[in-house]
């Protein structure tokens, strides 16, 4: 029996809504467009800082870097790290870890016939990074290797227009070595990269690491560049690597130490988040808050007549929150469901922003951004929608709690 | 023990306020059982504040009222909201009905309150709508009926439940005579029928010669209480 009348009051806020449509479907929709809104901002903000953090980190430090202590102070590579095979073994033990890489880094002088200017060396292994930071896959020209000799040089895309170089040309590329000495080696462009991450496409150049080896007089690496299979357990396995390591003068850092504004856009990205659900909770309440003003208004003899009859307080409360809920429940599913296609969609074919390419990637990010779907898009701003939706029949059933139903029915009509 | 007892009611609007109005001035009455009793007499006599405390909607200053046994000025909000759902049946001037309920679902509306199954529902409804010849519009919505027809589903849903006694504010008052005089026939025969107590007010003198029971108000008092 209990369950029959509320079935039927379930009724009675379906039929007044029915009844009330053009006024019902606007408050809907406007919830449904701001859901829609809300879901694809965050969804495609997130998938860019995604992107853009996924970038920084294949090819350039790696979710964890190990170096010596003093190299961020002085980057000078007489900081470097000799015992490589040590941590080497300590990082294949590492269950976290997916894959490391060494690295020689060292700034240096390009130059060509008419044109140089400062260069960010890398030496690489190409075999090695072709299963870390996967450089081939930025490849716009050439071919990914240093050549028959190891004499080849990749460069990055924006560095090779700057200085006028295509594949096969020849360039100087002049450093010191570890006893500050200056040395020179001439090598020719094998390839072209364009990685959005901007430190590699305005001033990377990648070379063999053992040609830099026996160049600079270094044996070992300057940085252990490391990937982890989960980016959230940075610190956990940073504690661990830092345990495992006797030797005092090294260093482990996260990259949220390294890019300390990537960690920033991605607390940002919450803060983000709150306030776009703080905007649709708003939204939300003002709409229906009218809404319902209104309904209960002009339905003040009804409900004193209902009340007359029998019907008690907390019956009519029941029957304007479903009301309400119904609405606004309606405007977050029919927002849920586009939203959350246009999300899907945007998550397995990208945003092509082409257009605007240059400015992207200027910022490091990929022309093509894909969005995230996450659940807790979907669970906040339900939450949002139902704590609005409670909040905005407040004052509607207080201005009809006030009133005995007498004064109800006495309302002229 | 009369069946409704009405002690020393006063009523007074905005008491202590400039715009204070004395409504009732100390009402005693007695009513017995199937009774059909009209309460007549001026525009701001106080008719209508009577019955709203007879029917429990509206409190008294001072005074009481019994129904069958039970001291409805003593109960609580609550607990007279259910007291009226299970006793009292109303009918107001207009616009008694639920508009997005049909006709059956407003007749049938508090016996579903009430807790009755949808057979006695059913059986129910059928058996009121064809004392009040309105059995033709039971699935219309009440924008769909005249007036009249109105009117007389208000009764339906008054009678519905079997309450002990139907209030009705002037039932007539915005129906054409012979709507009315319709009207006040159907609810003589209910009272007859149904065995149900019936107090109604009225400005109409053909209305009000209807009643077997006849009780003045003037001035917030009773002035004249006759029986035909
Ligand atoms: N809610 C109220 N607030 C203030 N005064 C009221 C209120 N209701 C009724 N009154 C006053 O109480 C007195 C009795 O009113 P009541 O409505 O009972 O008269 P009535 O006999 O039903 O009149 P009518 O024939 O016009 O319906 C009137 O003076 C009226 O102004
Ligand atoms: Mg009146």
């Amino acid at each position: 029996m209990f369950k029959n009348l509320e079935l039927l009051y379930f009724k009675m806020a379906l039929l007044h809504l029915f009844r009330r449509r053009g006024r019902s479907i606007l408050i809907s929709l406007m919830i449904a467009i701001s859901l829609i809104g809300l879901l694809l901002m965050e969804g495609m903000y997130e998938g860019m800082m995604l992107q853009l953090t996924q970038n920084s980190i294949k090819t350039g430090s790696g979710t964890l870097v190990i170096e010596d202590k003093k190299l961020r102070a002085d980057p000078n590579i007489k900081y470097n790290i000799k015992e490589t095979q040590t941590l080497a073994s300590i990082l294949d033990k590492e269950p976290l870890v997916s894959s490391y890489v060494l690295r020689i880094s060292q700034k240096g002088l390009i130059s060509t016939a008419g044109f140089s200017q400062g260069v960010s060396v890398s030496g690489v292994d190409l075999k090695e990074e072709a299963k870390h930071s996967e450089f081939q896959n930025y490849i716009t020209s050439g071919e990914y290797s240093f050549g028959a000799r190891e004499r080849g040089a990749i460069i990055g895309y924006r560095l090779a227009k700057k200085l006028k170089v295509d594949i096969g040309k020849k360039v100087i590329v002049t450093m010191q070595d570890v006893n500050n000495e200056v040395v020179s080696v001439a090598l020719k462009v094998s390839a072209i990269i364009k990685t959005n991450n901007i430190a590699i496409d305005a001033n990377g150049l990648l070379m063999d690491i053992n040609l830099l080896r026996s160049l600079t007089m270094l044996h070992g690496a300057t940085e252990i560049s490391v990937l982890l299979k989960n980016r959230d357990d940075d610190l956990l396995v940073k504690q661990s690597l830092e345990q495992k390591i006797t030797d005092s003068n090294i260093a482990v850092y996260s990259y949220k130490e390294l890019y300390p504004s990537l960690h920033e856009s991605e607390a940002f990205m919450q803060t983000f988040s709150q306030i776009s659900s703080a905007f649709i909770f708003i939204v939300a309440t003002l709409g229906i808050f009218g809404v319902v003003l209104v309904s209960v208004l002009e339905r003040v003899r009804e409900f004193g007549i209902m009340m007359a009859i029998g019907t008690q307080f907390r019956d009519i409360v029941r029957l304007i929150i479903y009301e309400s809920l119904l609405i606004t429940m309606s405007g977050y599913l029919l927002g849920a469901v586009i939203g959350g296609s246009l999300l899907w969609y945007f998550s397995i074919y990208g945003l092509d922003l082409s257009g605007f390419s240059d400015a992207f990637s200027i910022f490091g990010m990929d022309s093509n951004i894909k969005a995230t779907i996450k659940q807790e898009y979907f669970t906040s701003s339900f939450l949002s929608v139902l704590f609005a939706t409670i909040a905005a029949t407040i004052i509607p059933i207080r201005t009809l709690k006030k009133r005995n139903p007498i004064e109800s029915i006495q309302e002229r009509v | 023990m009369n069946f409704l007892n009405i002690n020393g009611v006063k009523k007074i609007f905005n008491e202590g306020k400039e715009s204070e109005s004395i409504a009732l001035k100390g009402v005693d009455l007695t009513i017995e059982k199937e009774e059909f009793i009209v309460i007549s007499g001026p525009s701001g006599s106080g008719k209508s504040t009577l019955l709203n405390i007879i029917g429990g909607l509206d409190s008294a200053n001072e005074g009481s009222v019994t129904l069958d046994g039970v001291e409805i000025t003593a109960l609580n909000e609550n607990a007279l909201a259910l007291f009226r759902r299970e006793n009292i049946g109303f009918v107001f001037q207009a616009y008694n009905l639920i508009p997005v309920l049909t006709v059956k679902e407003n007749i049938e509306y508090v016996m579903r309150l009430m807790g009755y199954s949808q057979q006695e529902c059913d059986a129910r409804v059928m058996e009121v709508a064809k004392e009040l010849d309105i059995d033709a519009y039971l699935d219309k919505l009440p924008d769909h009926l005249s007036g009249g027809q109105q009117q007389r589903v208000a009764v339906a849903r008054a009678v519905a439940s079997k309450p002990k006694l139907i209030l009705a504010d002037e039932p007539t008052a915005n129906l054409d005579s012979k709507n009315g005089e319709k009207l006040m026939a159907l609810m003589q025969k209910l009272n007859k029928d149904e065995k149900v107590t019936i107090i109604f007010s009225s400005h109409d003198p053909m209305v009000i010669a209807k009643a077997r029971r006849s009780i003045v108000l003037k001035d917030g008092l009773i002035f004249e209480d006759k029986v035909r």
